[in-house]
């Protein structure tokens, strides 16, 4: 929201970024072979969970002015 | 004889004496004799106090025929406008304020980011890894960041109300945490989803950010900056012994 009344000038911005990076690969720690294909199994079965929220956000500006919101959420799950 | 006559010329001295000075005190009552002339005066004198509040002549002194005027007259008592503006105005010095979260400080409050007549800028940042948790052989990560402004203070509504409210996504959240547990210990949302045998939990939170700038006086300026940078990384690297016991 920005109102400008002295000058044509008033600014509000709301900038919001998100990098998600969620790596739940497979680890062969367990080498399959043919004895003990049946047997062996992924011993490092990975969950990656992520609950990312952004509510409201407000960004104001009056007059000669400027209001930025900036959110930048950068997640890395391996 | 002469004894006889002077107390009569003593009367006539004193007789003329008096007659004179009955005829000049009539000669300077004269003027003041005329009632509207006296009210004009009363008058001019009223109007004189009410422009004086109008244009003030501080260090004159109005006489009939001449103004005297005294030296401290030309001291100016009226301060230019941009000063008087200066007062009136706040002009709080700019501030740059840095908030560092981390695993243990995960979760903070913020007020309203107000910049009036100055520049402000707010920086919370959370850079924090983590390479699982030791009490559980290091295969679980579990973290909630929580990042909530002034505009999403609890309010005290009946809870079948916010129920109502909640809508379809509380729904989804609710049913999902159904299969979720509670750990009675932390209170943190314990994961088991099937059967893995590590997991990466991550909750963020971020509600009711507001910045405000505003400026008020011609020509000055108004900055209000809100920076939330978040960049938490959850790693599980598992161990040789680790994976013997999961084997």
């Amino acid at each position: 929201m920005a109102f400008g009344y002295v000058d044509p000038f008033a600014t509000a911005t709301n900038n919001l970024e998100i990098k998600k990076n969620q790596n739940s690969g497979e680890c062969d720690c367990c080498p399959v072979t043919e004895e003990n294909s049946e047997s062996c199994h992924d011993c490092c079965i990975k969950v990656n969970y992520e609950d990312i929220k952004v509510g409201d956000r407000t960004a104001m500006a009056f007059g000669f002015a400027t209001a930025t919101n900036n959110i930048k959420i950068v997640t890395n799950q391996e | 004889m002469k004894d006889l006559l002077k107390p009569t010329s003593e009367m006539l001295v004193g007789l003329i004496f008096v007659c004179v000075f009955m005829i000049s005190s009539l000669a300077v009552a004269e003027p003041l004799s005329n009632p509207q002339d006296s009210l004009n005066r009363i008058k001019n004198s009223h109007s004189n106090l009410i422009h004086f509040q109008e244009k003030p002549t501080l260090g004159q002194l109005q006489l009939a025929n001449e103004t005297i005027t005294f030296p401290w007259a030309s001291r100016k008592t009226s301060i230019p406008l941009p000063k008087q503006i200066k007062f009136i105005m706040p002009h709080p010095s700019p501030s740059n304020e840095e908030i560092l979260m981390n695993q243990s400080h995960s979760e903070v409050r913020l007020t309203d980011l107000s910049a009036v007549n100055t520049v402000k800028q707010r920086d919370l940042i959370y850079e924090d890894p983590h390479d699982g948790d030791p009490e559980n052989l290091g295969l679980t990560n579990d973290l909630h960041i929580g990042i909530i402004g002034s505009e999403n203070e609890p309010k005290n509504e009946r809870p079948d109300k916010m129920a109502e409210d909640s809508g379809i996504e509380q729904l989804v959240d609710n049913a999902f945490d159904s299969a979720i547990g509670e750990n009675a210990v932390g209170g943190k949302k314990f994961s088991y989803l099937g059967t893995e045998s590590a997991r990466n939990y991550l909750d963020i939170e971020v509600s009711g950010i507001s910045t405000k700038a505003i400026n008020t006086v011609k020509g000055g300026s108004a900055i209000a900056t809100s920076n939330i940078i978040i960049k938490p990384v959850q790693v599980i690297v598992c161990s040789p012994e680790v994976e013997e016991k999961l084997k």
